[in-house]
């Protein structure tokens, strides 16, 4: 099948330019990092700032537990994991264009809708894996460093699983400003514009359930049951990728390949 | 295979294409000829299925441009100048991806026969960044192929090549054109032509000013001009003589070398030949000047830049 070879090609190109490393490494990098942080460089910190404390006395005021390291976490990721897969995958379809490497893939046959299916699948699968393998390193780590307050593992894998997904959203993001504006830095820039500021917005007015950023709300609260805005903000983000994908394919079948 | 009529392009203000005409027939080489920014590459994009055409129509392997959904289901081969590929592949993995579809047999197989046919067997396993600029044209002559497309269109594919690199080139197109295929080569080196082409078009100015067979075009060219090589210097009471001999317009002479110019070519051989038998020279050469498809070239854009200018 065609979308078979696209698939391979994905994944070899994944590889060998170090995107999936770059994605792990950054994720893990504060899975790992952040409890550290707040267990030990923190209090080590403060402890220098005023040195009449005792290193109890500051823990009991930085109050920091397994769940609020998780949170904090969760924040990091959006915070600064999102520039980092942004400008990770910024190229995937504005350097494919800007390159002229789609001509002889497309004038031999294949489809603009399998192309960018193909991308979705490969760096949505790695982007789900990632954030929920992470999120799950977090959990163990800051277990170890602080006590296991979080029971069940269910909502801190949603809160990877949701992540990821809002990750899709702005892989979903750079594919169709790719497609328009054939600048890898200035697709990056734009879907950062994009994502933070349906962020900001969304707290502004109060909208988030109708937006990804309800995604990241909702796996903050690590809550056994889920709320009700978090499928409205599931149905609304894959609406909103469906779109994206779709526009980008009509983007791509109208544009002038060899004009670069 | 292709038919183009009246096709116009438009960039914003700037038409790069102003009605071009031109036929290709099953199993021809057709050179298409014309300067840089002639709208060489605006043609070939558009009989790509890679861009559209502002008016007029063009079908391209019995489908209408127009009316395509994707360049793909034209089924033709297109190489651009450049072919561009992901430097981190290999070349087998650049032909087994771009060949997905290939249900004719083993893909590796195929793979194998191609890298092969472009001499490419031992680099199979190297990746694409550390190519030549001929090893990647070889490639995307490769790639182009793998489909066994009856059709092929390549943009100036030996342009920016070395004399041995565009020595590899032209003989794949003519092991090509020994199968049978059709070629549309876009080029600006009229050597290339001449070796590999039948029939030639030359653009100009987005104008199509000249569309023949190559045959005809050389020889509707030739100049009434035979230039003759003696053993020795001619004196200038046979030089008198040959002035006043019938169909003979003008005599330029450079030591032992004399240009005639004639009226008719075939009656002026004729007599020159026979009035040389009869006095002490002997005839070292005698050539009816032939124009290179370069001096026609120059010739019929100079007239349409000419033209231009009043």
């Amino acid at each position: 099948m065609n979308i078979k070879g696209i698939i391979k090609k994905e994944i070899l190109e994944g590889i060998r330019n170090y995107r999936f490393l770059i994605i792990f490494g950054g994720l893990l990098f504060f899975a790992i990092l952040d409890p550290i942080m707040n267990k030990i460089v923190m209090p080590q910190l403060l402890k220098s700032q005023f040195p009449n404390m005792t290193l109890e006395a500051i823990n009991d005021m930085l109050a920091s537990n397994q769940i609020s390291v998780i949170r904090g976490y969760l924040e990091d990721i959006f915070e600064i994991g999102t520039i980092i897969i942004t400008f990770t995958l910024s190229g995937i379809v504005a350097q494919e264009i800007s390159e002229k490497t789609l001509i002889l893939p497309i004038t031999t046959g294949k489809r603009y809708g399998h192309l960018i299916i193909g991308k979705v699948l490969v760096y949505g699968s790695i982007l789900i894996f990632a954030t929920t393998t992470s999120a799950i390193v977090n959990y163990i780590y800051s277990g170890v460093l602080y006590d296991f307050e979080l029971f069940s593992l269910v909502p801190l894998l949603r809160a990877g699983l949701l992540q990821g997904l809002y990750m899709i959203f702005v892989l979903s993001i750079i594919i169709l400003i790719g497609s328009f504006v054939r600048k890898t830095i200035s697709t990056g820039l734009l879907t950062l514009i994009i994502a933070y500021g349906t962020t900001f917005l969304g707290s502004l007015f109060e909208i988030n359930n109708y937006l990804p950023a309800g995604l990241l709300s909702e796996g903050k609260l690590l809550a056994v049951i889920p709320s009700l805005g978090m499928f409205k903000s599931i149905l609304c983000t894959i609406s909103i990728i469906i779109i994206s994908m779709i526009v980008a394919v009509i983007r791509l079948s109208n544009m002038e390949l060899t004009r670069g | 295979m292709i038919q183009v009529k009246g096709l116009h392009k438009k960039f914003g203000q700037f038409e790069a294409l102003k009605g071009i005409n031109l036929n290709v027939t099953k199993g021809e080489v057709y050179g298409f000829l014309g300067h840089n920014g002639a709208g060489k590459s605006t043609t070939i994009n558009i009989l790509s299925g890679l861009s559209k055409p502002s008016a007029g129509t063009c079908k391209v392997n019995g489908w209408d441009i127009q009316k395509i959904a994707h360049p793909g289901d034209l089924h033709i081969g297109y190489l651009p100048e450049e072919p561009k590929f992901y430097p981190w592949m290999t070349a087998s993995e650049i032909l087994e991806y771009l060949g997905a579809q290939w249900k004719e047999g083993s893909i590796n197989t195929r793979v194998e026969e191609m890298l092969d046919w472009v001499g490419l067997k031992q680099s199979a396993n190297r990746r694409v960044g550390g190519y030549s600029r001929g090893m990647k044209q070889r490639l995307g002559m490769a790639a182009v192929l793998f489909y066994n497309p009856e059709l092929l269109l390549l943009d100036e594919p030996s342009s920016a090549l070395d004399p041995e690199g565009r020595c590899v080139v032209l003989n794949l197109i003519s092991d090509l054109k020994s199968r049978g295929k059709t070629v549309f080569l876009s080029t600006h080196i009229l050597n290339d032509v001449e070796r590999v082409c039948d029939r030639v078009g030359i653009l100009s100015q987005g104008n199509m000013i000249v569309e023949k067979p190559l045959n005809t075009l050389l020889s509707e060219n030739v100049k009434s001009i035979y230039d003759i090589i003696f053993d020795k210097k001619i004196d200038s009471e046979t030089i008198n003589i040959i002035k006043q001999l019938p169909g003979i317009k003008n005599i330029e002479i450079q030591e032992e070398k004399l240009s005639v110019k004639v009226d008719l070519p075939d009656e002026a051989s004729k007599t020159l030949l026979s009035f040389f038998l009869n006095v002490d020279v002997t005839v070292q050469s005698f050539t009816l000047r032939r124009p290179s498809l370069e001096d026609i070239f120059l010739e019929e854009v100079g007239k349409i830049e000419h033209k231009g200018d009043h």
